[in-house]
């Protein structure tokens, strides 16, 4: 026989309600968040996915805000170099009008004034800000890209911005791409290639001495007073006795310290004072590779031409000069220097009365005609770009050469104006390229946006299937556990109540 | 002949029991909602029979109560107290991972996994605008936050030990009540079954007792010749003998000042450690979560904290601020947290040359140093399970097996054989997890670019692509890769988070179905049933009426005798 007691039954009924009551709780609790996955134990690994995809859509999120951001930044520039292809379309009806036979010196007098305004106008569009950022600056966007004279005083380096996961893409327009050239060195460790008097846009390092103490406490002092280049500073750290090496960085911008103690005792400490300052080294960090700051380093006769255009070099094409009608062809072979390549020039140029040399903020060459009645011009010879990225030729040079084109007019120099007028076209073209390659950009960040908002949007849905809750099985569950409840609550009440007691009277 | 005072003397002895029943029946039905009260019985048996002279036969005397007797199973018994260990375990552990998950609840889109993200795409908007001071400024904001998330993660956890501390020192008191009141059981049912009496509600005490103490931790429990039990905890270890009951104390931990160990001690007055020898049962549970589950997410918290602050770092330090300043943390540096063992026989403490020397790479896993020799140790990576081979030190210098894991660690003296020691330069990276004040009050101090160009954000991006980087899990850190992201790891933890709640939770559904079917068998032999007990009051009462009315029969009987004399 089945014994029963009455504790049996009350604790039957009691936990029969309170499981009842739990499922209810529960199915409630769905219905009333929204969400099928309240806290982790509910489906742990539901919780995790929710979690990646959360990650994975935040991160959506950040790339689509970098990319509205990278987009509005470049469709500024491009409207930007609407107006500077506007301006030369002008600029070149001025030539062509001024070199047709109704043009009189007095007329090309008023026309140079015009091109005059223009070339501010070109610099004063070169400086654009964006909110505190001048646009066309590269990572210099605090400084002008321009300076008065329409000489680049940006950096070579272009604003990057990561549009989507690991790919960096540069987001700015330097107006050394399409206004005035850059050659843009990249520092050398060769012998006299680098002169500390080229670095910090040619301000140079002051003479001084500094203590460089490696990560296992062996200290050098580096005495910069009688060195004259890069390498005598690189080799003076190397042969040290410290465990610190001297190297350039891979973008070619600034000094690298690398610590080989070990085990490391402490941070490297470079002495901060001007010099170390100058070179960019200055300061105390607890790590092995010790980068320093960007040095800029301008160029000079001895700059190496394979260091131009931050290291990639240049190819030197046959170019032609012309001053006053007369014209000659310069060929660059052999030359490894920018020394080499302005000799070529002024050899060539000689007979034709030009005179070549870096300008004076060391960021591009310049030639000049000896005879104040003409005006010295440049151009390829054949394909290629060499006039161009000396910056004497068309090409990326549109301030020089409305410079050159506004001096043609005031010198009544027919030839002048004609040779300014090819060269018109030439910086026409680089600027719709430029600009070409904007749009190729804008587009670039629209197609990712693109998949980016779809991987979003997918991520989302697929999240809400693991973690919200399916409102119509959790109201059916809730109605069925109603049903339950209410069923134990009545058994209950039927079973408990009666006993013996209640029929022995 | 039979005598006719036989008769009467048997409807007497007949009243006395069926008084005796009637009167086990009310406390029967007295203790009917007691739930540790065992249904008694009378055992009757008919009295020694007779052969009067004269009579044909034996002749019964009537009845006699023996004994009162408990329905009892004691094998049943046996796997209610068994069972009472199993419950309190995952009672116990339902409890607390309950409330751990409310820590971790990212649920909501407001957990640290959140912060991940506000995080590194404010580094992200800082690549983008490096001077920007909204940009700055919220780089250290969301820093921040992030930062008291930890701190209130590791926080969390840690008062959670504390709590579960708490559990374990008041129930060593609690315990230490019952074993004493055990031994006063068992000297007083000792006393009364030596005079063959039933001590049927001492036991009923006794066992309510041992089940009590069952659900702290499993015990053994024997019951000697004398009738007194003799309990131990599953290592062995005695707390109660007879009639003497062994005190436990707890004493705060040397190595690690939030929570205590238990100590046992011996009829002699020594103490010994006995913390391990509490298994299953509430305080297996509290113990298990305490020094394990608990310490296990606080290192895996410290783990990730410490790899962002120390990668973090490296990269600021690498970089430039607005003010050409270089070699500036973002977070506020790591320390090395070191810990002398507390069962160690010699005074050997580390120094105070105790630093991270090489912040870039230190290795963030806890270590353990067992000493093996004179000046020769063997080194245990806790947070790999990796032992070293034998390495040495001096008293008193750096000793190299840690200068080259980046930390510079002296111990004073040479230590005895065994001892042990902690290195832990993640210790309490969480908890102490802060963005550089310097940082925060100069925001110039931001290191978003790897020049002084004051549009290079390069160094921000290259803090933001941490993000998306394995950085967790690297076997050293200069490897280039490891096994997850930031987010990964901390997912991970939020996971086993959820799978040890949910575990906890239907093992615990799952115990309370055990119990309650125990508790339905235990029931079914020993509960009182109301109907049960009414139908023996009536059939006592029945039988004390008859009883009663065999006297009056007996009575005239006598009467009739006595009219005869007239």
């Amino acid at each position: 026989m089945f014994r029963i007691s009455n504790r049996m039954m009350y604790n039957n009924s009691l936990i029969n309600a309170f499981r009842n009551n739990e499922g209810l709780l529960r199915a409630q609790e769905q219905i009333s968040s929204g969400k099928r996955i309240n806290r982790p134990s509910d489906d742990p690994v539901g919780m995790m996915e929710v979690l990646k995809f959360r990650t994975d859509i935040g991160l959506s999120g950040q790339y689509l805000s970098v990319m509205e951001n990278a987009e509005s930044f470049l469709n500024t520039a491009d409207s930007i170099l609407g107006t500077v292809h506007n301006q030369l379309k002008t600029a070149k009806e001025q030539a062509l009008q001024q070199a047709g036979g109704l043009a009189t010196a007095e007329t090309r007098k008023t026309a140079a004034i015009v091109i005059d305004n223009m070339v501010e106008q070109m610099i004063q569009l070169g400086n654009t800000r964006v909110g505190h950022r001048y646009l066309f600056s590269g990572q210099r966007s605090e400084a002008p890209a321009l300076d008065a004279n329409g000489n680049y005083t940006g950096s070579g380096r272009d604003l990057t911005a990561e549009i989507t996961l690991n790919e960096v893409i540069p987001i700015s327009v330097r107006a050394s791409e399409f206004l005035t050239a850059d050659m843009n060195p990249s520092l050398s460790a060769a012998n006299g290639a680098t002169p500390l008097t080229s670095l910090n846009g040619g301000s140079g390092v002051p003479a001084g001495s500094f203590t460089i103490t490696d990560r296992a406490g062996n200290s050098v002092l580096i005495d910069t007073t009688a060195m004259a280049d890069l390498e005598d500073v690189i080799t003076a750290i190397n042969g040290g006795g410290t465990n610190i090496s001297a190297s350039l960085s891979s973008n070619g911008g600034s000094l690298v310290l690398t610590d080989s103690s070990a085990p490391p005792t402490q941070p490297i400490t470079v002495q901060a004072n001007a010099t170390s300052v100058a070179l960019g080294i200055a300061g105390t960090r607890a790590v092995s590779v010790f980068t320093g700051d960007d040095l800029d380093p301008a160029i000079t006769a001895s700059t190496p031409i394979s260091s131009l255009y931050g290291g990639q070099g240049m190819t030197l094409n046959d170019i032609k000069l012309f001053n006053g009608g007369a014209s000659a062809t310069v060929s660059f072979a052999g030359a490894v220097t920018v020394g080499d390549v302005l000799t070529a020039l002024n050899t060539a140029g000689g007979p034709l009365n030009i005179t070549a040399a870096i300008d004076s903020t060391g960021r591009k060459l310049e030639i000049a005609s000896t005879n104040p009645a003409t005006v010295a011009m440049a151009r390829e010879a054949g394909t290629g770009a060499t006039a161009d990225q000396l910056g004497i030729g068309g090409g990326r040079n549109v301030i020089p050469i409305l410079k050159k084109l506004s001096a043609a007019l005031k010198a009544n120099d027919l030839p002048g104006i004609l040779t300014s007028i090819d060269a018109l076209d030439s910086v026409m073209d680089t600027t719709n390229s430029v600009r070409g390659a904007v749009g190729a950009r804008v587009n670039h960040i629209i197609t990712t946006r693109g998949s980016e908002e779809t991987s979003q949007y997918d991520n989302t849905k697929l999240k809400s299937f693991v973690e919200d809750a399916d409102y119509l099985a959790a109201a059916s569950e809730l109605a069925m556990l109603q049903t339950a409840y209410q069923a134990t609550l009545k058994s209950a009440s039927s079973i408990i109540q009666p006993s013996l007691l209640d029929f022995i009277r | 002949m039979p005598s006719i005072y036989g008769t009467m003397n048997t409807a007497k002895m007949a009243l006395i029991t069926h008084q005796l029943s009637l009167e086990v029946t009310g406390q029967n039905i007295s203790n009917v909602n007691n739930p540790n009260f065992t249904r008694q019985e009378v055992q009757l048996e008919a009295a020694f029979p007779i052969k009067p002279g004269g009579s044909p036969g034996l002749i019964g005397t009537g009845v006699r109560a023996t004994a009162i007797v408990r329905r009892y199973d004691q094998f049943l018994e046996g796997q209610r107290i068994l069972n009472q260990a199993n419950t309190g375990y995952w009672e116990s552990r339902d409890d607390f991972m309950a409330r751990l998950e409310t820590i971790f609840n990212e649920s909501s889109e407001n957990g640290l996994n959140g912060l991940f993200n506000e995080f590194f795409l404010a580094f992200q908007d800082l690549a983008f605008n490096p001077r920007g001071l909204t940009e700055r400024t919220n780089v250290t904001a969301q820093g921040r936050s992030m930062s008291t998330m930890f701190q209130k993660l590791a926080g969390d956890v840690t008062n959670m030990r504390v709590d579960l501390d708490t559990k374990v020192t008041s129930s060593i008191t609690e315990i230490n009540r019952i074993t004493g009141e055990i031994v006063d059981l068992n000297i007083a049912i000792h006393e009364a079954e030596t005079h063959g009496v039933h001590a049927n509600d001492f036991r009923d005490k006794r066992e309510k007792l041992v089940r009590e103490l069952g659900n702290y931790a499993e015990v053994h429990v024997v019951e000697d010749s004398n009738n007194q039990v003799t309990l131990s905890l599953k290592n062995g270890r005695t707390l109660v003998i007879g009639q003497t009951a062994f005190e436990l104390s707890t004493r705060v931990r040397s190595d690690d000042p939030m929570v205590s160990d238990i100590y046992w001690k011996d009829t002699d007055g020594n103490y010994f450690n006995a913390t391990s020898d509490f298994v299953n049962g509430k305080m297996g549970g509290w113990l298990e979560m305490r020094d394990t589950d608990f310490v296990n997410y606080l290192d895996r918290l410290d783990q990730l904290a410490g790899t962002m602050i120390r990668d973090i770092n490296a990269l600021h330090n690498g970089g430039f601020g607005l003010d050409g300043s270089t070699g500036v943390n973002f977070f506020g540096p790591l320390t090395v947290g070191t810990t002398v063992g507390r069962n160690n026989t010699s005074a050997t403490a580390f120094t105070g040359a105790t630093a991270i020397v090489d912040p870039e790479k230190v290795s963030l896993n806890k270590y353990q140093i067992t000493i093996n020799g004179a000046g020769t140790f063997s080194v245990t990576d806790l947070t790999t399970g990796a032992s070293s081979g034998t390495a040495s030190y001096a008293a008193g210098t750096d000793i190299a097996f840690f200068l080259d894991k980046g930390i510079r660690v002296q111990l004073d003296s040479l230590a005895n054989v065994g001892d042990t020691f902690t290195i832990h330069a993640g210790d309490g990276a969480a908890l102490n997890m802060a963005v550089n004040s310097t940082v925060v009050s100069d925001l110039n101090k931001v290191a978003a670019g790897l020049s002084t160009l004051q549009g290079d954000g390069d160094n921000a991006l290259r803090i933001a692509q941490l993000q998306n980087s394995m950085t967790m899990g690297k076997s050293d850190p200069m490897a280039a890769s490891g096994t997850a992201t930031f987010a990964q790891h901390y997912n991970a933890i939020v996971g086993d988070v959820g799978v040890s709640g949910k575990t906890a939770k239907s093992m615990n559904a799952q115990q309370e179905v055990v119990n309650f079917e125990l508790e339905n068998r235990h029931e079914q032999i020993a509960g009182v049933s109301l109907d049960e007990e009414m139908v023996n009051l009536i059939k006592f009462q029945h039988a004390y009426q008859a009883s009663a009315r065999l006297v009056s029969v007996v009575d005239e009987m006598l009467q009739t005798l006595l009219g005869l004399g007239k």
